[in-house]
C-alpha cells in the first residue's frame, strides 16, 4: 500500500472514530435522565447533619521528618503504614500512636505504600520504578532496618500506586508513570499481566492511582494524566473494559464505592465524580464552591468513602478535607477548618477497616486520625 | 556577439526520492490503532442498547446506602450505644474534656474494654498523665501508679506537661486535681 493510500485510510478512520464518539456521547446523554443529588432530593432526603463534635481529631501521629505521601490501614487491626519523603515507611498502632516499625527505604523517593491483606507485609514504590515488599516479622539487621523481602522490577516509569488483590497475599497490582498497570506474583517476582502500554485502549499518559473492587476483585479501575479512568478485568489484559470520560484534568485518585459497583474519582480539575462501573454513567459531580481566597482551584489529591457510602472524604491541595454527603452532593463538614487540623496539603486519606475512623496524611509531616 | 534572450539561471537538482520507510510504518501503526479504536467504540455503542438509565443506578445507590449503618454518622443514641467501638470512646473522651485545653490522646485504660469506667472520672486526664492514686475500677491499670513524667510507662510514648501555671506554683505537681482539670499538652 502506498503512503498516499495509507494517508487516505488514516483520514477515513479518524472521521469514523470521531463520528462514533459523537454517537456514543449522544446515546449516553439520552440515558443520563438524572443525577444522584436530583434523584435523592426528589426522594425527600436531607443532608447528613454534622455537628462540630461528630468528627474530631483524636490522634496526631508525629514522627516523619518529611512530607507524608501515602497511607494505608490494615484490614482488621488498627495499624497504619505511612510513606514519607524522609525515605521511611512507619507502621503505627493508631490507637496508642506508637510506632511499631520504622523502615528505612533503599530509595527515599517513595510515592505509595500498602498493607498486605494479612497485615504481615507492606509494599511500597516510587521513583525507583520498583515495588519493594517488606515482611514485618523479619528480623532487623544491625542498624535496626528490616531487609526487603522482594523487589518487583519491570516498570519503565515511577510507581504511583500499589494495591494487593483482596484476600490474596501473593497478587499485587501497581500503576506507573509508564502508562501501564501490572499484576504481579509477589512470590516469584514475575509480571503476570500488563494493562495498557502496547495494547490498544490503554492509558495514553501516566497512571496515577488504582482501586480494586471489593465485591469483584477481578475488576479494578485506574486514573491517569490523560483525564480518564479505565476499567480493567484481571483476566483480560489485552484491552480496557471501559473508559470513563468527564474530568478535565489529571485524575489523581480513584476509589471504589463500598458496593464495588460504583467508584469515585478526584482530579486536578478540582472536582470529584461518581461513576457507575457497569453502565459507564457519570452519576454525580462534586464541585466545590469557588473561594475568593483561592488563587487557583485547589486540586483533589485523595478520595475515600465511609463504610456505608453515605460520606465521601476528599483531600485537597490547599489543606481542605471535605466531607461530602454522597447522595445529596453537599459538603457537610470541612475537616481542614477544625481546630487541630493539618497545616498543609492533604496528600492521602483512608478509612479504617471497620469504618469508624479516618486517617489523613499531609505535607505537614503528620498523620491525623 | 549578439545576446539571444534571457539566460535561465541554473536550478539545483531535487533530491532523489528515497522511500520514507519510517513514515509509512508510523502511518500503518496509526491506522491499526484507529481500527482498534473503531472496534472498541462500536462494541461500546452496541452495549449501550442494553444499558439502563442513570436513574436506575441512582436508585440502587440510595438503596445500598440506606441498608448499611455508618459508624461515622450520628444515629439515634440507643443505636449508637449498641455499636460502640474503641474510636467512639476516644471521641467521647475528647468531647468531654473540651474545657479549653483538650487532651487529644484519649484514655488508654479502656483500650481493650470499652466500658464507661474512665468516663466516670470527674477529671478526665490521659492515663499517661499519671493521675496518681486514681485507678480505673474496671481495668487494672497498675502501670499508672508507677508512672511519672521522668520515666513514663513503657506503654506511654507521650511526656505530658501541664501548662496550667496554678498547678506548677501551688502544688508542684504536674497534675493536680484540685486546681487543674488535668489539662495537658502532649
Amino acid at each position: 500500500m502506498s503512503v498516499a493510500e495509507l494517508k487516505e485510510k488514516h483520514a477515513a478512520a479518524t472521521a469514523t472514530v470521531n463520528s462514533l464518539r459523537e454517537r456514543l456521547k449522544q446515546r449516553r446523554q439520552l440515558l443520563l435522565d438524572t443525577d444522584v443529588a436530583t434523584y435523592t432530593k426528589n426522594q425527600g432526603r436531607s443532608p447528613v447533619n454534622f455537628s462540630a463534635t461528630d468528627l474530631v481529631c483524636c490522634r496526631t501521629l508525629q514522627g516523619h521528618t518529611g512530607k507524608v505521601y501515602a497511607l494505608d490501614w490494615t484490614p482488621e487491626k488498627n495499624w497504619i503504614v505511612s510513606a514519607s519523603q524522609d525515605g521511611r515507611l512507619i507502621v503505627w498502632n493508631a490507637l496508642t500512636s506508637q510506632k511499631t516499625h520504622a523502615i528505612k527505604l533503599l530509595c527515599p523517593w517513595v510515592m505509595t505504600c500498602v498493607f498486605a491483606p494479612n497485615g504481615q507485609s507492606v509494599a511500597c514504590g516510587g521513583l525507583d520504578s520498583a515495588c519493594s515488599v517488606f515482611n514485618l516479622s523479619s528480623q532487623s539487621d544491625r542498624d535496626g532496618n528490616i531487609p526487603v523481602s522482594r523487589i518487583l522490577t519491570g516498570h519503565k516509569g515511577y510507581i504511583s500506586c500499589c494495591q494487593y488483590v483482596p484476600d490474596q497475599e501473593t497478587r499485587l497490582i501497581t500503576s506507573s508513570g509508564d502508562q501501564t498497570c501490572v499484576l504481579w506474583d509477589v512470590t516469584t517476582g514475575q509480571r503476570i499481566s500488563i494493562f495498557g502500554g502496547e495494547f490498544p485502549s490503554g492509558h495514553t499518559a501516566d497512571v496515577l492511582s488504582l482501586s480494586i473492587s471489593s465485591t469483584n476483585p477481578n475488576m479494578f479501575v485506574s486514573g491517569s494524566c490523560d483525564s480518564t479512568v479505565r476499567l480493567w478485568d484481571l483476566r483480560i489484559a489485552s484491552r480496557a473494559v471501559r473508559t470513563y470520560h468527564g474530568h478535565d484534568g489529571d485524575v489523581n485518585a480513584v476509589r471504589f464505592f463500598p458496593d464495588g459497583l460504583r467508584f469515585g474519582s478526584g482530579s486536578d480539575d478540582g472536582t470529584c465524580r461518581l461513576f457507575d462501573m457497569r453502565t459507564g454513567h457519570q452519576l454525580q459531580v462534586y464541585a466545590r464552591q469557588p473561594d475568593r481566597n483561592d488563587d487557583e482551584i485547589p486540586t483533589v489529591t485523595s478520595v475515600a468513602f465511609s463504610i456505608s457510602g453515605r460520606l465521601m472524604f476528599s483531600g485537597y491541595s490547599n489543606g481542605d478535607c471535605y466531607v461530602w454527603d454522597t447522595l445529596v452532593a453537599e459538603v457537610v463538614q470541612n475537616l481542614g477548618t477544625l481546630q487541630n487540623s493539618h497545616e498543609g496539603r492533604i496528600s492521602c486519606l483512608g478509612l479504617s477497616g471497620d469504618g469508624s475512623a479516618l486517617c489523613t496524611g499531609s505535607y505537614d509531616k503528620n498523620l491525623k486520625v | 556577439m549578439g545576446e539571444s534572450g534571457s539566460v535561465t539561471p541554473p536550478q539545483p537538482k531535487s533530491p532523489p526520492e528515497y522511500p520514507d520507510v519510517s513514515g509509512k510504518h508510523r502511518l500503518k501503526v496509526a491506522v491499526q490503532s484507529l481500527n482498534h479504536e473503531i472496534d472498541y467504540l462500536e462494541r461500546e455503542l452496541n452495549s449501550m442498547e442494553k444499558t439502563v438509565a442513570a436513574s436506575r443506578c441512582c436508585k440502587e445507590l440510595n438503596e445500598y446506602v440506606s441498608k448499611n449503618p455508618d459508624p461515622l454518622i450520628k444515629v439515634h443514641e440507643k443505636q449508637r450505644k449498641k455499636s460502640c467501638c474503641v474510636w467512639d470512646i476516644f471521641r467521647a473522651i475528647v468531647c468531654c474534656s473540651w474545657v479549653g485545653f483538650c487532651c487529644t490522646r484519649g484514655c488508654l485504660c479502656c483500650f481493650s474494654q470499652p466500658k464507661r469506667c474512665c468516663l466516670q472520672l470527674k477529671d478526665i486526664v490521659c492515663c499517661q498523665c499519671c493521675h496518681k492514686g486514681v485507678r480505673c475500677a474496671e481495668c487494672n491499670c497498675s502501670k499508672i501508679s508507677s508512672c511519672n513524667l521522668e520515666s513514663p510507662c513503657p506503654e506511654c510514648s507521650c511526656r505530658c506537661v501541664c501548662s496550667c501555671s496554678r498547678c506548677a506554683k501551688s502544688c508542684g505537681s504536674p497534675i493536680c486535681t484540685s486546681c487543674c482539670k488535668g489539662c495537658c499538652l502532649c
